[in-house]
Parts: structure tokens; sequence; C-alpha cells
């Protein structure tokens, strides 16, 4: 049975209240363009709050380091075949062989449509 | 207040010769110069990764295939190396994305030093951190890149746009939109 009297110590429910939206100064102070100090009102403040907190987590991601083991394995796991230096670019350049026939080829193809065209 | 980093265009230039000048005895057969490569970048691409993935294992996997994709097209760098290099984690990260189906992330094996007192704030720092990683697991690819590269690895914009080869106002635009995201999130619970 539920018990209704008045007297009786209620469990403390939390009630849930929607941050307000970051607005243009609270993003600015997000990306270093202005000072908390700066930010006028208490909604801007209260999601400046919030913004910290993560912020603050954020930081601890930022002072993580590559596990130790890692660098070894990536060393080790290297192929034995060196890295080949690409081909420089000159050396990459059709040849005038090949600049050759394509030039004919397109001529080719232009006349040919010409022709179509005409008759 | 928080500031964006910002790196002069001196240091970078000297950065890159030192890139190129390893680059240039790796390729002239020195293997063991790449390890100097691999100790200099793998810690911001880790990081990198293990913000897009959520999980350290997948990170782990990640940089390696990266490195030795690097080491295997080394010779076709053009430019900073750092970027390019870059560029092959983030579309390793993007490609994951897109193929792997996941139901869980967690930035398991957590070995840093808390900077929290009580148990109390370990344990709302543990909830928070859980619930950062959910709510960037539900972001888009690209605002979920975005909010990574400026929140997590602390880059600036100018810095961002140089590596993801986009403008600084596009990527403005995806943090912004990024965070209004995240906050819906993540604001019923640390209202």
């Amino acid at each position: 049975m539920i018990d209704e009297t008045p007297d009786a110590p209620q469990p403390e429910k939390k009630v849930y209240r929607k941050t307000p939206p970051a607005t243009p100064a609270v993003q600015a102070w997000l990306d270093g363009e202005q000072s908390r100090e700066e930010l006028g009102t208490a909604d801007e403040q209260e999601t400046a709050e919030l913004w910290a907190r993560i912020n603050s987590e954020a930081e601890n991601l930022r002072k993580r380091h590559t596990p130790i083991h890692v660098q070894s394995r990536i060393l080790s796991s290297l192929p034995d075949i060196p890295a080949v230096k690409d081909p420089e670019p000159e050396e990459r350049q059709l040849k005038p062989a090949v600049l050759a026939i394509g030039a004919v080829v397109i001529l080719a193809v232009g006349a040919l449509i010409g022709f179509m065209i005409v008759r | 207040m928080t500031t964006a980093a910002t790196t002069s265009a001196a240091p970078q230039t000297d950065q890159a010769d030192a890139d190129q000048e390893i680059i240039t005895r790796v390729l002239a057969g020195s293997k063991d110069a790449f390890a100097i490569l691999i100790q200099r970048y793998s810690d911001p691409l880790y990081r990198h990764a293990l913000g897009m993935t959520g999980s350290p294992d997948v990170a782990e996997d990640i940089l390696q295939a990266s490195f030795i994709k690097a080491y295997q097209h080394l010779g076709e760098v053009r430019g900073r190396f750092d970027a390019w290099v870059f560029r092959i984690v983030a579309n390793a990260c993007k490609d994951w994305l897109k193929n792997i189906r996941r139901t869980h992330v967690s930035y398991e094996e957590d070995d840093q030093p808390s900077s929290f007192s009580t148990p109390e704030e370990e344990m709302d720092r543990n909830e928070l951190r859980t619930d950062l990683e959910y709510a960037l697991s539900r972001l888009p690819e690209s605002l979920r890149e975005a909010f990574v590269m400026k929140h997590v690895e602390g880059r600036s914009y100018e810095e961002m746009a140089e590596l993801l080869e986009t403008t600084v106002g596009a990527l403005k635009m995806r943090v912004h939109r990024a965070r209004e995201a995240l906050q819906a999130l993540l604001e019923e619970k640390y209202a």
C-alpha cells in the first residue's frame, strides 16, 4: 500500500532543465575569440559551464599518447622492400611519338565527323 | 578562455624540411629513419583515430596500417609529410566509420592519471566521458571530424583548413553545428 501521508519523505526526483543553446557569443568564446567574462546573460554562463565540463574531458583525451608497443609494432611490420621513389614528373610525360599518334587520331575522328555532317 | 593554438609559418617550414631530409634517407634505403617520422607524428594521429573511432584497438590498427601505407608510398609525398600522412589516417577513419556498424564505443584502457580527487568526481567524469563518446558517435562523420580536431586535438581553424583542404568558414560552421548537436544530445543529462 502506498503511503500518501504528506509528511512522509519523498524520494528526491531530479528535474532536468534544458541548457540554453550556444549563442554566437558562446560559440565565439569556445573559438577563443572572446573571454568567458564577456558572456552577458545567465543563460550564456550556464551554457558555458556545460562546455567547460565538456572541454575538460576533451583536454584529458588530448593528453593521451600512442601506447609504447604500437610504435615498435609498426616498425616491425614495415615491408622489407624499401619505399620506392616516385618517378619524376618529367619521366611521366608523354613521349612525342605518342602525342603525334594521338593528334592524328583526333584529326581523323574530327574529319570523319565533319564529313558525316556535310553529307 | 579557450585559445586556439596557432603555429607560425617558419617552424612549419623547418619541420617540413627536416621531414623531407628523413624521407630522402628512407628512400635511399634507410628503413630505420622512418622510425623518426613514426615517433614524431604518431601521437596526434593516434588521438585523431581514437577520437574518430572511439576505440583504442581500432585506433592502433588504423595507425599501423596508415604508417605502412605511408612507407610504401613515401616517394609520392608532395608538400608537407604531416599533412599527407594525416589525410591517410583521416581517410582510414572515414572508411572504418562507413564500414563498421557499431553498437558501442569505448575509450577503455584509460591509463592516464586522474585529476579528480574524490570517487564521486571520478564517477561523474567517467559518466561524462561515456556520454561524450556516445554523443560523438551519433554525429555525422564530417561534424565529428571537425569537433575532434578542434576540441580533442586542439587545432586552430587555419591548421584544420590546411589539413582538410577546405575553408576556415566552412570548418567553423561544422564545429558550431557539431557543438549544437552534441549539446542537444548531452543537455538532458548535464543540464
